[in-house]
């Protein structure tokens, strides 16, 4: 059973269909890429997914259960966690709370158990920061802990926002352009954070403008255009699918692939 | 978080040093201040939940603070309660109007809570003056009495009603105030809290329940604000709708700011700052609040986060790996 099955999604905005009768599945264990074009809809799907965006129409499951409109933190709570394009971290706050505050789904103990310093709370507060420590360190944040996110260099600023989003525990994980914006040597960074993350057994939905990253990671992309689904397929063939070639790299490209 | 062995030491030694403070100050007026000083204190630490930690603005934090005062002057003056009683009345009817204004109005994002508090404030103080049955209108209630003594045993008793006595119960107060902050801060409460300040959209997607955590945020607020109302009235022993006017919250807010927001000891000092400030201020009473606009003014814009905001900002500069780089 797939993990996560979207049935004719739909969304409009005022006369504008931006997402139009989408189907889509994700099987556990996967890593999906969605790419297309500016403009295809790509963010707005994820946003329906992750419940930041109410759909028209349309049915999204996710573990054989309905989800369709749950809101965002009640998703979180069941293993549906997202990054987000812009940069998004806890600015003023130190890289550790940023990552303890992603543990907050785990932590039982709350402000009374704190007050009274019970041993439940010692315990959990040294378990989720061993915890944060451990994800610092996975991502290759190691030895900014105790600084303000803020100051983190930009390359370092996305792969905080992963860490947050990994420290919820995803089982679904969904990227929206980790690598935008990012130079070579930083997209080869966040590439391999996100093969590691996927060897540790995380199903991954990974939305990305950037043809590379896609072609290096996914093994099954799906290409979306004007709000449909346009092909879905692995990267050999979506990257000889002329239809892609044609709304995606432009008519171009399409010439010069067809003298190689 | 920098672990130093010698801070415990020194919170040991201010904390000495203000028990010992009414021994060494003997002049009945300094004495008042301070007293005010940590009325407005506990006060200010209930609008750090909300507005320092959880980023949510509350302009009318001085109406809230006359509700907790009125049902505490109220309680003795018309029920003939203890003030012991009349405290917890106050912090948990202030703690129950804060619920019933921010469940609707914590729910939207921007600036709808601060319109919200904005008008209740507004609104308090006009029914504190023309509802006069019960708050007796613009003249207020007089004769309010001081916490009643806590006898132990025979010979052994504590008396609030000297500003002596009235110092120790309100350093009391105040330094289990600063302690709830701190162990708020620590628990994942404070943290969601924070979350909700810094970014809405990344705490959600945590799985914070952002509504929820505002709620309980502003409920936690008032109690203190409760509780400041409460020891205000005792301490004064009258109160009239002056005292919790719109401009008071602005003073509150002022006195967060400079002091700096979200910070533990941002609440005490902007407290001190601007209790003292008044009385220095008292040859220009008029255009006090002049003086106070553009001071919040000139925070706002350029030290947002405050003087203890200021001093964190240095200290981590200094600490910041040269060149932005560092290698692991």
């Amino acid at each position: 059973m797939s993990l996560l099955v979207c049935e004719k999604l739909h969304k409009v905005f005022g006369g504008l269909v931006a997402v139009n009768q989408v189907d889509l599945k994700i099987e556990e264990g996967e890593i999906l890429g969605l790419i297309g074009p500016n403009g295809a809809g790509k963010t707005t799907l994820f946003n329906l997914i992750t419940g930041f965006l109410p759909p028209t129409s349309g049915r999204i499951s996710y573990e054989g259960k309905e989800i369709t409109r749950f809101p965002p933190y009640v998703l979180a709570s069941r293993g549906l966690v997202r990054t987000f394009q812009k940069i998004n971290i806890f600015p003023e706050l130190s890289v550790l709370d940023n990552i303890l505050i992603g543990r907050y789904l785990h932590i039982g103990a709350g402000f009374f158990q704190s007050l009274f310093q019970s041993r439940i709370h010692h315990r959990e507060e040294k378990e989720a920061r061993d915890r944060a420590f451990a994800i610092s360190e996975f991502v290759g944040l190691s030895g900014w802990e105790d600084h303000q996110a803020k100051n983190l260099p930009f390359g370092l600023l996305r792969t905080l926002g992963i860490a947050v989003a990994l420290a919820t525990g995803p089982k679904l994980f969904l990227l929206d352009e980790p690598a935008s914006g990012m130079n070579t040597e930083e997209k080869k960074e966040i590439i391999e954070v996100i093969r590691k993350i996927y060897e540790s057994r995380i199903t991954l939905l990974l939305v990305e403008h950037d043809m590379s990253v896609v072609m290096n990671l996914c093994s099954r992309i799906i290409v979306l255009d004007a709000g449909a689904v346009l092909m879905e397929g692995n990267p050999e063939e979506v990257q000889h699918d002329s239809r892609v070639i044609e709304v995606y790299l432009g008519k171009g490209y399409k010439r010069a692939a067809g003298t190689r | 978080m920098i672990r130093n062995p010698g801070k415990n030491l020194l919170i040991l030694f201010f904390v000495l040093l203000v028990f010992l403070i009414p021994v060494l100050i003997k002049d009945p007026y300094y004495q008042h201040i301070l007293n005010v000083v940590f009325l407005f204190t506990i006060s200010v630490y209930g609008l750090n939940i909300i507005a320092g930690i959880t980023g949510q603005f509350n302009i009318g934090h001085a109406g809230f603070l006359g509700i907790g005062a009125y049902i505490s002057a109220l309680a003795t003056n018309s029920l003939m309660l203890s003030f012991w009683l009349a405290m917890p009345l106050a912090i948990l009817g202030t703690a129950v109007f804060g619920f019933l204004i921010g469940y609707p109005s914590l729910r939207l994002r921007g600036v709808y809570f601060a319109l919200t508090t904005l008008c209740f404030g507004e609104i308090l103080s006009l029914v504190f003056e023309n509802w006069i049955p019960v708050t007796g209108g613009p003249t207020g209630i007089s004769r309010i009495p001081a916490p009643t003594s806590i006898r132990l045993s025979e010979g052994i008793s504590f008396a609030f009603d000297t500003k002596i006595g009235f110092y120790y119960l309100c350093l009391i107060f105040v330094l289990l105030s600063l302690y709830i902050n701190r162990q708020l801060l620590k628990s994942r409460l404070g943290r969601a809290m924070l979350a909700v300040r810094e970014n809405e959209d990344l705490a959600q997607s945590a799985g914070i329940p952002i509504t929820r955590t505002k709620i309980i945020a502003f409920i936690l607020s008032m109690m203190f604000v409760g509780l400041c109302g409460s020891l205000y009235a005792h301490y004064f022993r009258f109160i009239s709708p002056v005292s919790f006017s719109v401009p008071e919250s602005f003073r509150q807010v002022t006195m967060l700011f400079v002091g700096g927001r979200g910070t533990l000891l941002g609440p005490l000092i902007g407290a001190l700052i601007f209790t003292a400030l008044p009385e220095v201020l008292r040859s220009i009473e008029d255009y006090q609040w002049v003086v106070y606009g553009a001071i919040l003014m000139v925070f706002i814009v350029f030290l947002p986060k405050g003087i203890v905001g200021l001093i964190q900002d240095i200290t981590e500069t200094l600490r910041l790996p040269r060149n932005g780089n560092r290698e692991q």
